[in-house]
């Protein structure tokens, strides 16, 4: 298949395909051969792609045979693409909504202020994953490649297992779906309303992108780690 | 909305797939559950309790002739039989609500299908009351004030399941899960000011 042809067939992976690295102008190329160019794992890239088109393509088997630095690193890809992007693109337009003409500035203001917290909460729940989480997977992995248990990732294990994670992996998604339900039902209409749209568009956009996001950590890494932490404990705990 | 809730049990995995697709485009309807057999669907219908369950008659020939119980009834009187198109006349499949042939066209199924949603007990609430109560209103005030079900319990001389329940309800009805955004939707609704929650 041409790497053309599966843009063609889902507009959405535009931004997928994007923080792989991929430019476009790909011409007539496979998608295989795209993929060789940029060093990118292929059937990597298959079943990231595969499972933005079917929701419920997580978990397959296939996932699980991934080393979890694979995952790992495509989920700090996306972690970056929120930021550097998403964020500020949506910020711009919440910034535009506030000062357009029309209904009340006050209350696009308290909308405002309700993006910014979100954003602030959203900040520190990827902070929280790259220091915390990432680091500790990818020993997990280190350690179970290397059949050898350090003492103190023995005891990480024991204080903040992945499952302990799993249990405080909070759902960051709720306040995102109160800002496009405050938006479309409560917000008076200001003299732009298409501005309204564009937002609630990069809103809608975003949320597909988290949960496929959310259920590549919930149901690919986070099981993977737990099976891992199992055998080492078997094998090391004395 | 609620859905219409369907359980699709089909051996072929083309015809079970097809089915389940066109019953999902259907507004209204979901399939809840695919099965291939007949082993477990007692505990998937207890489980999901379908409105409607398709099935291939031929399963339920398969199971009789080995032996295995018989269809029970809520299976008769929830059925949609699917049916291959040399078999017209049987008397099982009259007692189905409905028989899919494997020929029927695109209209056909889906029009069979949308006639038993409309005909069936299913029914959208006439007039579902949206607005928050009262009591709601009220309890809203106090949430956004940053009380927790206790202290709005105890504030309003409810049991804290009382509250709960109708911290349920206000988010049902408004769509919005957080504090946070509670507090934005009574700012802007101005049940309460800027100043109450200083």
């Amino acid at each position: 298949m041409k790497m053309s042809e599966v843009i063609f067939h889902n507009y959405q992976l535009l931004p997928v395909i994007t923080r792989f690295g991929i430019l476009l102008g790909f011409g007539e190329k496979t998608v295989a051969a795209v993929c060789a160019d940029y060093n990118i794992n292929l059937e990597f890239f298959l079943e990231i792609t595969n499972s933005f088109i079917d929701e419920d393509y997580i978990p397959q088997k296939e996932f699980l045979s991934f080393p979890v630095s694979l995952v790992v690193d495509y989920l700090q890809k996306t972690h970056k693409y929120y930021l550097e992007d998403k964020f500020p693109e949506i910020e711009v337009m919440i910034n535009e909504m506030v000062y357009c003409a029309g209904g009340d500035t006050e209350k696009r203001v308290l909308v405002k202020n309700f993006f910014d917290e979100y954003k602030t909460e959203f900040l520190n729940h990827i902070n929280r994953e790259e220091q915390k989480v990432q680091p500790y997977v990818l020993a997990i992995e280190d350690a179970f490649m290397k059949k050898k248990l350090p003492e103190d990732l023995l005891r990480q294990i024991n204080e903040y297992s992945i499952n302990d994670f799993a249990s405080e992996h909070d759902n960051i998604e709720e306040k995102l779906n109160d800002l496009k339900y405050i938006i479309i039902k409560y917000l008076p209409p200001c003299s732009h309303p298409s501005l309204y749209n564009k937002i609630l568009l990069e809103l809608f956009l975003l949320e597909k992108d988290l949960n496929m996001h959310a259920s590549l950590e919930d149901k690919v890494m986070i099981p993977k780690v737990a099976l891992m932490e199992k055998i080492l404990i078997a094998n090391f705990q004395k | 909305m609620q859905r219409v809730k369907f359980i699709v049990i089909e051996k072929s995995y083309l015809i079970r797939k097809g089915i389940v697709s066109i019953i999902n485009r259907i507004e209204k309807a979901s399939v809840v559950s695919e099965l291939d057999n007949l082993y477990n669907f007692t505990s998937e219908i207890n489980k999901h309790n379908p409105d409607f369950i398709v099935l291939n008659i031929n399963l339920f020939k398969e199971s009789e002739a080995s032996g295995n119980e018989f269809i029970p009834f809520n299976i008769i009187e929830k059925g949609i039989a699917i049916v291959s198109s040399d078999i017209r006349d049987e008397k099982i499949i009259n007692t189905f609500k409905e028989k899919i042939y494997l020929d029927d066209d695109k209209k056909t199924i889906f029009n069979k299908i949308e006639r038993l949603i409309n005909e069936s007990h299913f029914k959208e609430p006439l007039i579902v009351q949206n607005e928050l109560s009262k009591r709601e209103i009220t309890i809203l005030k106090l949430v956004a004030r940053g009380m927790t079900n206790k202290e709005i319990a105890d504030n309003l001389f409810l049991s804290a399941h009382t509250v709960i329940t109708h911290r349920k309800n206000i988010t049902n009805k408004l769509g919005i899960k957080t504090i946070s955004g509670l507090v934005v939707y009574a700012l802007l609704n101005n049940i309460i000011t800027l100043n109450d929650i200083k």
